[in-house]
């Protein structure tokens, strides 16, 4: 089934029209990646998604597994499993690693009507996905994300995912900033989350992403709008003639 | 000597003073008392044209009068169990300007550890009490100072003989409660000598109103170090204001930790000055207010001589129509080379009507030196709200999350282990009692 379904959506910021008609459709199971130049409109949509205040919906609507996504809060959308991965994770200083999961994870698992995770077993649950994902526990017990680098803080994030456990997972631009080592290692941790009940949308400027996370539709995303849509094969094609064509 | 028309506060401080004396400790005390009235009587109380006392009219403040002492008894939200209850410490009280033996304790004291209640030393005037009080680095201006000479009528004077560490940490508790004057003075002096150890709680408690003027002496001998923890939570009827002189030996190490949250209108300040090469003095403090509470911390630091290190950090959040001050000086002599003097200090607004005014300030006279400082004042930052809101956290844990982590870096400072996790209870319980961030008005 579609788990995501945006229709004819409209937003802006500060009264500036930034998306202007987004149709998308994610069924679960798939990884759809939305490719296009700066300025298209790619990280406003992650954040219209995510429910970012000053963001402003004018028209159109978000549906997320039938449900009206824009009605819910920041907090209630992660609750419901949806889980935006930032393209600069942000520093959280005097906040430790290992604090912040439990009580964000405790808090989805709260509005969701589940009983809290105990201590033990929320640890033994961290240290495992730290381990898979080559993850040092110093860091763990550091601030959030204060003194890691590009790569550290872009694998904490997909370490948030993998503890979360999200269904829909909105990785914005994950490879920014990263060498093609630090590359290999986020894209193999994403990649290890796939799952028949997953959704995961993939933004990015450049096809190069793609080649460690490959997606089974690719988006043009140009002027706010989808313009083309195809399979894994249109990346490449991007690849080579650039945005120039969906630029004007 | 006096042209100062005082105003009626002043007055009723000047006028009763010679009827109250002969209440007070140690008779032979009664010239040096009535000096210092005379000085504050010359002085008035400190007022906005005062550079010091710029941002905190504590004249203005009592421009109608001394504040009821008991203005207000309203109990507080659920009885919070004592402080620092849970860790084994001698105990001093100090309830309503008189010590109570009746509720102290002094178990087993190192050998040679000398404590006694202010009024006993002053009666017994030991020659070492005549050489020191009112001479630890003294701020002969301060009118609240003078005016604390002139009433003082209760306090702890400690003396740790060289070489000696006090192994339990000495809780000196200040209360003040229902039926106390409306003019309080508590005078204490902390005198370590070579290599001596000791930590000190200090705290203020209580529902009572008035003015309350503490002072605090502190001599620290070569190589003896000294770890203070001060929690402020007066009436909200109070006006306290508080002084602590610092002295500092050849690598003498002061760590302090100020905490405040009570009291209608507060000031604490410090006066630390290095008197021998290589010392160290640190302090850090966290400020919580709210209503329209008023809070100045001010700390004074004087690099006389070469080779020394203050590293001051203070974090102030403030809430509703409050208005919290931090002024700090770091002063560094033309021979103090080497002097490394850091100062720094961070406001967060929760409202739109909430004020935090920073004057920090450097002076320096020497040339090789390493000196630092900062101000800065904001809002909690939307970007980590979002960031915590978009992992499942409700709008408000995130944000008492955040505020938190505000005064926590500050409190982290403190030496005393169990003293830091009760301080992060305190913050955490302040955070309980106030809605915060709905008030933008």
């Amino acid at each position: 089934m579609t788990m995501l379904e945006i229709n004819n959506l409209h937003a802006g910021v500060d009264g500036k029209e930034i998306l202007k008609g987004i149709e998308l459709s994610v069924p679960a199971g798939e990884v759809h990646a939305i490719m296009g130049p700066n300025g298209s409109g790619k990280s406003t949509l992650s954040y219209v998604l995510a429910g970012r205040d000053g963001y402003e919906v004018s028209e159109g609507s978000v549906s997320y597994n039938g449900a009206d996504l824009l009605a819910l809060s920041p907090e209630q959308r992660s609750a419901a499993g949806l889980f935006l991965a930032f393209q600069y994770p942000i520093e959280v200083p005097g906040v430790a690693t290992m604090t912040f999961l439990k009580t964000a994870l405790n808090a989805q698992r709260k509005g969701r009507g589940e009983d809290e995770l105990t201590t033990p077993a929320f640890m033994k649950l961290v240290r495992e996905k730290a381990r898979s994902l080559k993850f040092p526990d110093d860091m763990l017990r550091r601030s959030i994300n204060v003194g890691f680098s590009g790569g550290e803080k872009k694998r904490a994030e997909v370490l948030q995912m993998a503890v979360f456990e999200p269904a829909l997972c909105i990785l914005d631009e994950t490879d920014s900033g990263l060498d093609i080592d630090a590359l290999r290692v986020v894209a193999d941790g994403v990649n290890a989350l796939r799952e028949p009940a997953r959704a995961m949308v993939v933004i990015t400027h450049y096809q190069r992403l793609l080649d460690y996370i490959v997606p089974d539709r690719v988006h043009v995303l140009s002027h706010g709008r989808i313009v083309r849509s195809g399979g894994k094969e249109l990346a490449l094609e991007l690849e080579k003639s650039g945005y120039a064509a969906y630029a004007a | 000597m006096s042209e100062v028309r005082h105003n009626p506060a002043e007055s009723a401080l000047i006028d009763g003073f010679e009827a109250g004396l002969g209440a007070l400790p140690g008779e032979a005390w009664a010239p040096d008392r009535r000096a210092a009235m005379a000085r504050f009587g010359a002085l008035g109380l400190p007022h906005r044209r005062i550079e010091s006392w710029k941002y905190s009219d504590l004249r203005a403040a009592l421009r109608k009068g001394l504040p009821a002492a008991t203005g207000e008894t309203r109990p507080g939200k659920g009885e919070t169990p004592p402080l620092f209850g849970d860790i084994g410490r001698h105990e001093i009280v100090i309830r309503n300007g008189q010590f109570r033996a009746d509720l102290s304790r002094l178990d087993g004291l190192e050998k040679g550890v000398e404590i006694s209640s202010l009024a006993d030393a002053l009666g017994a005037a030991p020659g070492w009490l005549r050489e020191t009080l009112g001479t630890v680095n003294p701020q002969s201006g301060e009118a609240v100072l003078a005016l604390n000479f002139a009433l003082m009528s209760a306090g702890v004077v400690v003396r740790v003989p060289a070489g000696v560490t006090v192994a339990k940490p000495l809780h000196i508790a200040f209360e003040n409660v229902a039926g106390a004057p409306p003019a309080l003075a508590m005078h204490s002096v902390i005198a370590l000598e070579k290599g001596a150890g000791l930590s000190v709680f200090e705290t203020h408690e209580g529902t009572g109103g008035g003015l309350v003027n503490v002072a605090l002496e502190i001599a620290l001998g070569e190589d003896a170090l000294l770890d203070h923890v001060v929690v402020q939570r007066a009436g909200p009827g109070a006006y306290q204001i508080s002084s602590a002189m610092v002295e500092l030996g050849a690598k003498a190490n002061y760590r302090g930790f100020a905490a405040a949250f009570g009291a209608r209108f507060a000031r604490r300040q410090t006066f630390a000055r290095f008197a021998g090469a290589g010392a160290r003095f640190a302090l850090a403090g966290a400020t919580m207010i709210a209503g329209r509470q008023h809070n100045d911390t001010t700390v004074i630091v004087d690099h006389a001589v070469p080779g020394c290190h203050s590293d001051v950090l203070f974090k102030s959040v403030v809430d509703e129509r409050a208005h919290g001050v931090f002024q700090g000086k770091v002063s560094v002599a033309p021979q103090a080379q080497k002097s490394d003097g850091r100062q720094m200090t961070k406001g967060l607004l929760l409202s739109g009507r909430a004020a935090f005014t920073a004057k920090p300030e450097l002076e320096i006279f020497a040339d090789d030196v390493q000196c630092a400082h900062g101000a800065t004042s904001g809002q909690l930052d939307a970007d980590l709200l979002f960031y915590l809101r978009s992992r499942g956290i409700p709008e408000a844990q995130a944000k008492s999350m955040l505020i938190t982590a505000f005064v926590g870096e500050a409190i982290e400072k403190t030496a005393h282990e169990g003293a830091r996790a009760r301080l992060l209870d305190l913050a955490g319980n302040w955070l309980s009692a106030h809605s915060h961030g709905d008030d933008n008005g």
